[in-house]
């Protein structure tokens, strides 16, 4: 009888009408490592929370870890849902609507995995709410707290309609109503979410960089907000559109399908090329007045930071010519960018360059003595928090792939197929 | 971060940043329960099922939004960005202001009594001597479906609207619903013996036909549903081949047990 009508996937009825996915078996395949390592990262959470932050490697020095890296990453690169969505619903650049879904669900999983980490970090989730009871204001930690909370509201929201245009759940009237009266709204989530994430990008920057006590991360600034500040918003930024075009690619090399067309890898490629260029720009003047005004103005010369060979003067090389200006100049160079070889190499760098960006503001800063009797510290996870990070990927595979399989998340996907 | 709660001080940073905060909060709430008020809204005024078919037809291929008037040839490239609202379209009207000749009873094998009138989604419009309309599947929608599992029609007495669902059917466990071609109300069915068909008394007598396919126009609209089917129906490698002469079988689904029927009804039909 009728072949692929008949349902040579199970849930065939649940899935996108000419979306070609893979059969139920084999998803269930593709999805059992993951589950796998979801739940040895379970494990590694509960340690942490039944037995306390012993089961981690952090100390009284190593205040912040492994987690705390990977949530200033995992958040600079889910910037991506809120930049796009600007770039789509403020400047009018309607070409995004082929990625803006994607870009939603990516940006719902970096902020719900740093929310759920940051949890395991502060160790009492009970007493959480505690933040928002008793907040205090003049503390950085305090915006960045409420601004991710709130963002992660709106991704929520913003994943609805989403949600709401799946095949069975379209065909129920009242949904497929509020999805659309929703999605006429989402104007207004993307200004919101553009203002919360403008605000605690920039101040997870600014909570390094008003640590006076740190003369490795303290950096001046405008008004009540250090360089720092400004420096993670557009780092962010920058690197949100390259993280979209890997996320892509990786998806269209696992699936074999088209699913956006060119000119939206060329526009993501373009916007975070240039977003580069003036990051690293503004990134070297601030490095050349840290390390030759602010950083001596407290008794220490810029190269006393680079004396350990292990973080020595490679890893800021590194960061801002090989992990910054190489992919700036390769995703701005149009022939460059319009190979798909380059345009990848440029994105991976540039992902690659944030995230040592957020390495050293997080451990470097901590591995430095401030006073002349601390000794130079290095730090290693233990392997409850290498796990608990391990389950947070795995968390984000698994979601993304049930949002693939069942949502329209490439709008285009479809016709690109048939091209 | 009330007044009266520990840790509260009426200082300027904590007026600012709690304000800035509930500001936002607020503005987050107030733009759900708009949406909500507004769904609520488009039931109470009979404009949801206009509103799942605007959805429907946003997620719809370009090769299903042609406009008819590219299909039948008057013009070139011409893609609907209206709904096939044609009655609300100031370039049908100037264009069906020519004359249009007799429709044949018989294109490319497929059965189309002269006095019916069509629906891009399949469904045919018979005008009956007392005012009302009779409608039903077309030719070529009945063969592609063939025999169905089960075919819910609307109870007497129901409401239809133009592009709302009219009724469903469902064959090897999928639903395929099949849009109302015309706006009334249900007066009465007819079972598999007369043909599948439901007999409407129009709402609205002045919105006439002018949305629905006639006259020489239906060809040429046949002519690219079979071209569609025929791309479906081919393997991605190969080109699309039209039959030459012979007479089309009475159950597709039959002469093509392997191919991706949920997705050719989707499109045939107009379900994104």
């Amino acid at each position: 009888m009728l072949g692929k009508a008949m349902g040579r996937s199970l849930d065939g009825n649940v899935l996108e009408r000419g979306a070609d996915r893979a059969p139920l078996g084999r998803f269930c395949l593709w999805l059992l490592p993951w589950f796998l390592l979801l739940g040895v990262g379970l494990y590694g959470a509960y340690l942490c929370l039944a037995h306390g932050l012993n089961q981690t490697n952090m100390n009284n020095r190593f205040i912040f870890g492994l987690w705390i890296f990977l949530d200033l990453t995992i958040i600079a690169f889910g910037a991506g849902a809120f930049f796009t969505g600007f770039l789509m619903h403020v400047l009018k650049r309607r070409e995004l609507r082929a990625i803006i879904n994607s870009a939603v669900v990516m940006g719902f999983i970096c902020y719900s995995g740093a929310v759920v980490v940051l949890a395991i970090d502060v160790g009492q989730p009970l007493r959480a709410w505690f933040t928002f009871w008793h907040p205090n204001v003049h503390s950085m930690l305090t915006e960045v707290t409420f601004c991710i909370t709130c963002y992660l509201a709106v991704l929520l929201i913003e994943y609805i309609p989403i949600v709401l245009r799946n095949r069975r759940l379209s065909q129920i009237p009242s949904f497929l109503v509020f999805e659309f009266e929703l999605h006429k709204m989402m104007g207004a989530f993307a200004v919101v979410g553009t203002f919360l994430s403008f605000f605690h990008q920039g101040s997870l920057g600014g909570l390094y960089g008003v640590l006076q006590g740190r003369p490795f991360a303290f950096r001046e600034g405008f008004a009540i907000w250090p360089s720092t500040f400004f420096l993670f918003v557009l780092s962010a930024i920058a690197v949100g559109p390259s993280f979209l075009i890997l996320i892509t690619s990786l998806v269209r090399k696992i699936t074999g399908k088209r699913l956006v067309g060119t000119e939206v890898f060329d526009l993501l490629a373009r916007i975070s090329g240039w977003l580069l260029v003036v990051y690293i720009m503004l990134k070297s003047a601030d490095t050349l007045v840290w390390l030759n005004r602010t950083a001596p103005a407290v008794g220490f010369l810029g190269y006393d930071f680079y004396t350990e060979p292990t973080l020595g003067i490679w890893i800021l090389m590194a960061e801002i010519i090989l992990f910054g200006l190489l992919p700036a100049v390769i995703l701005i160079n149009k022939r460059r960018r319009q190979s798909t070889g380059w345009l990848i190499t440029g994105g991976i760098l540039a992902c690659i360059g944030v995230a040592i960006n957020r390495f050293v503001m997080t451990i470097q800063t901590l591995a430095l003595p401030t006073l002349p009797f601390d000794p130079y510290v290095l730090y290693w996870p233990s392997w409850q928090e290498v796990a608990t990070f391990l389950g947070v990927l795995a968390y984000g595979v698994i979601f993304f792939s049930f949002s693939y399989r069942y949502l329209p998340l490439y709008p285009k996907e479809r016709e690109l197929g048939k091209t | 971060m009330l007044p009266g709660i520990s840790g509260f001080d009426w200082s300027v940073g904590h007026v600012i940043f709690l304000a800035i905060f509930f500001s936002v909060l607020a503005c987050v709430i107030t733009v759900i329960a708009v949406a909500i008020l507004k769904a609520v809204r488009d039931f109470t005024k009979h404009k949801a099922e206009a509103i799942c078919w605007d959805e429907e037809f946003r997620g719809l291929p370009l090769s299903a939004r042609r406009c008819r008037h590219d299909i039948s040839g008057r013009v070139a490239g011409r893609t609907c960005t209206n709904g096939f609202k044609c009655s609300h379209c100031a370039f049908n009207d100037e264009i069906l202001a020519k004359e249009t000749a007799p429709q044949d009873a018989h294109a490319f094998g497929f059965e189309m009594p002269p006095g019916r009138l069509y629906h891009r989604g399949h469904a045919w419009v018979e005008p009956q001597n007392d005012g009302t309309v009779k409608i039903g599947l077309d030719d070529l929608g009945s063969r592609l479906i063939g025999e169905p599992s089960k075919v819910e029609l609307p109870e007497r007495g129901s409401h239809l609207q133009i592009n709302g669902v009219g009724w469903r059917l469902t064959k090897g466990g999928r639903s395929i619903r099949v849009l109302s071609p015309v706006a009334g109300t249900v007066i009465a069915t007819g079972g598999p013996q007369e043909g599948w068909y439901l007999k409407v008394k129009l709402e609205d007598a002045k919105t006439g036909f002018r949305h629905l396919l006639q006259g020489e126009e239906i060809r040429s609209w046949l002519l690219q549903e079979m071209e569609r089917i025929q791309r479906l129906l081919s393997p991605p490698a190969a080109g699309i081949s039209l039959a030459d002469g012979g007479v089309p079988v009475p159950d597709f689904t039959m002469a093509y047990p392997d191919a991706d029927w949920d997705e050719i009804w989707g499109e045939v039909f107009l379900e994104s």
